[in-house]
Parts: C-alpha cells; structure tokens; sequence
C-alpha cells in the first residue's frame, strides 16, 4: 500500500490559524489525503473525498470527534458525538425546528430582522463587521429563537465560542475554554420552561418533554446544543461572507449583504466551510508505515471518523482507554477548532476504495 | 438513470433546485418535488450536480 502524502504543517500554528486559506489550498494542492505528522492526524482536503468520507459512517465514525479525551467523554451520546442509527434518531430531535424546511415560516421575520439590521449599519457610514453584523446578527436571531435574554444573552457569544474552542487539542486555548464552555453547560442544565419566552422555539422544547415527546431530562440538553452548534459557526460564516466581499471588491461585493442567515447547523456549513476536527489517535501496536489501522475513531466537526476497518469483518471497538494518549501527541499545536480541511483517522487511507454517497 | 430522494433524509435545503431547476422543486411547504426522474444526457449532468450538492445526501442517481 502507498503511503499517503506527508506535510509538515502545524495545522493550528497561530500562523496557519489567522490566515488558513493559503495552508488549505497548499495541502488541496499536494493531495486530497494528507498526514500531518506535528499533529499526528490526516488532513481530507478535497469535496468528493470528503463527501464519500461523510457518507460512510460505518467506517468513519463520529463517536470520538473531538481532539482531547475531556470533550469526547462530555460528547458522549450527543448528536454531534454518534453514528446512524442512534445519531439519525438524535439528529431528527435536534434539527426539528431548524431545517431549512422548518425555518421557512421564520423567514419573513428573520429577513425583516436582517433588513432592518443592515439598514442601520448602512447608515453609519462604516461599522465593524464581526462584532455589528456577523455576532450580533445570529445573537438576536438565536436569542428570540430560544427565548432568553438578560444576562444569558450578554454571555452567548463567549459561551458559544467557548463550545467550539473546547473541541480543539488540549493546548493553552482548550485550557482556558473548558470553565467557560461549563458555563453554558450549567445554564443548560438549570433552565426550566418558565425561564424562557412564551412561544418560543426553547419553550416549545421543554413542551416537548412535557407531552412525552423528548425523554425527560433532555430538553436543556437539545437546548445546549442548539447554542452551542448555532451561534458561534453562524457568526463565522457571515465573517467570513463579510471579508470575502471586502477581499474581492468586485460589483457584486454589496449585493448578498442584505440577505438572511439562519442558524442552523447543518452539514451544509461544513461542506462549504469545513472545519477541521480530527482524533488524534494512535495506531495503537501496529506500525504506521504497514498498516494504518487505527483503533479510535476520528473525527469531523460534525461527522465521521473510522471505527472500523474497511473491509467490513472486522470492526474495531474504539476503547475509551486509548483516547487519552491523545492529547499529549500534539502539545505545541495551539489549536482552535475553527480550521478548514477535514482531517482523519482512517484505518485505510485509500480513499478511492470508499463508496461514494451517489451509489 | 433515475433520480431516487430518501425523503426521510431531505431537509429542504433547495440546493438541488438550485442546480437542477428543470428537474425538481420544493414545494409551497418546502417538500421536494422530483419533475424529471427518469435522466439521460444534458439532464443528467444537472441531476449528478444535484446529488452532488445535498448536503444531506438525500438523493441519488440509480441505473433505472
């Protein structure tokens, strides 16, 4: 077997971080699968890799996404952390009221909200457009959605970014995110439905439970998922949307600024804007030049990672145990989670033999 | 080939519509609608973008 394309960058150098898009087409450019031996993970840098990878969960599995042992274990059992059939069932709760289906009957409100928003900004002649557009935007959308306000809403936006960050491998930045992130966390598990708006989305959730519909217990945890997954990746979106327009200054540079953007976090964020995820496990006992077989599953921001080998016999159990050798593969990478090209463990990295989701 | 939705899966996103508008709709209530299933040669290439683009992996092209 061939072994894969090698690069020696630190895909969450501070470097790389602040300006990831050269790094990305660097790595597109070399292959569509690349090592990454500083962070010991495998980069997917291209769309039909990447499609085929998602669609394949039976080999790639999500169930230890992240990239430090804390967060996998906080993972456990979520969406975000699990694989058809249970993630099929979780991810049916949890996208309910957010498909673009869903927010059909929100659109009016949300492009009112967004045309009145933009109209202000406009007006001042000049802005700042991370915090006055791309934060506050999404904020005040997720905000009625939910239904909180006060002092909640004064820490969402830290909160939110503080669930991504805690994604990432435990350098200084997951460090200091984690007491944050359980801020989040602690809110979620306290809040009742009298804390939230009549006739809001999070209200309706704790109704849910109430009727049965939901097992009980778990309306704050759809609700933690709700802010943690919408509010952060909607804001870097619309940044991002923001800065291309600015880059390119071309004649459609103020047209698109006017529209809408739901918070919703669905896999078409990352198919555009991917984000880098990837377990960094260890081909436990085997030689990594023979054969890559990798007892833990990697990872996606929101998908898959390999739990088993190819070749459908034999399937490989992902032990908790080896997970905590993780972290320490990677101590200088300064990692945020918000990187670009997908990254992976894969038992074989051979991505022509996966099937593609077309059939 | 035939254009084949598992509609359990489609959430509406449209982007399908957007790459193959000759060929599927959503609907008033965001339901997609497949027009054309049965593709061949200009329609097809417009139904592989299709599948290609769902982020969801809802549709896929089947030999008939």
């Amino acid at each position: 077997m061939t072994a894969p394309a090698e690069s020696d960058i630190d895909i969450w150098d501070d470097d790389v971080l602040v300006d990831p898009y050269p790094t990305y087409a660097t790595l597109r450019e070399q292959a569509g699968v690349v090592y990454l031996p500083k962070n010991d993970v495998y980069v997917l840098t291209r769309y039909d890799i990447i499609r085929d990878v998602l669609a394949d969960p039976a080999t790639f599995s999500s169930t230890a996404l992240g990239f430090n042992p804390m967060v996998n274990e906080a993972l456990q059992g979520t969406s975000l952390a699990s694989d058809p059939p249970l993630h099929t069932r979780l991810r049916a709760t949890l996208s309910e009221n957010l498909t673009p289906r869903a927010l059909r009957g929100l659109k009016a409100t949300i492009d009112e909200k967004a045309d009145k928003l933009v109209a202000e900004l406009a007006a001042r002649g000049s802005f700042e457009a991370v915090d006055s557009l791309a934060r506050a935007f999404p904020l005040e959308i997720v905000a009625d959605l939910i239904g909180f306000s006060g002092p909640v809403k004064d820490n969402m936006l830290r909160w939110g970014q503080a669930a991504m960050q805690v994604i990432g491998p435990m350098n200084h930045r997951t460090q200091e995110a984690f007491p944050i992130a359980g801020e989040l966390y602690g809110w979620c598990s306290s809040v009742t439905a009298d804390d939230l708006a009549p006739g809001s989305i999070g209200r309706g959730i704790f109704d849910a439970e109430t009727r049965g519909d939901i097992p009980e217990g778990s309306a704050g945890h759809i609700i933690h998922q709700y802010l943690g997954a919408g509010v952060d990746t909607t804001s870097a979106s619309i940044g991002n949307i923001v800065a291309l327009f600015g880059a390119t200054r071309s004649s459609s540079s103020s047209s698109g600024s006017t529209r809408s953007s739901s918070p919703q976090p669905s896999p078409r964020c990352c198919a555009t804007g991917p984000r880098c995820t990837s377990g960094a496990a260890r081909p436990s006992g085997r030689s990594r030049s023979t054969e890559r077989r990798f007892r833990q599953a990697p990872s996606w921001a929101s998908f898959s990672a390999p739990a088993t080998a190819t070749h459908g016999t034999t399937r490989i159990p992902t032990p908790s145990t080896s997970r905590a050798t993780r972290s320490t593969t990677c101590p200088s990478a300064t990692g945020r989670t918000a990187a670009p090209a997908r990254a992976w463990q894969s038992s074989r990295p051979t991505p022509s033999s996966t099937p593609s989701p077309a059939g | 080939m035939r254009i084949e939705l598992d509609r359990p899966r489609c959430e509406g996103h449209g982007l399908c519509e957007e790459a193959a508008p000759l060929l599927m709709h959503l609907d008033d209530d965001g339901e997609l609608v497949i027009d054309v299933p049965k593709v061949d040669g200009t329609d097809l290439d417009a139904a592989k973008a299709a599948v290609r683009v769902c982020p969801v992996a809802a549709l896929r092209l089947a030999e008939r």
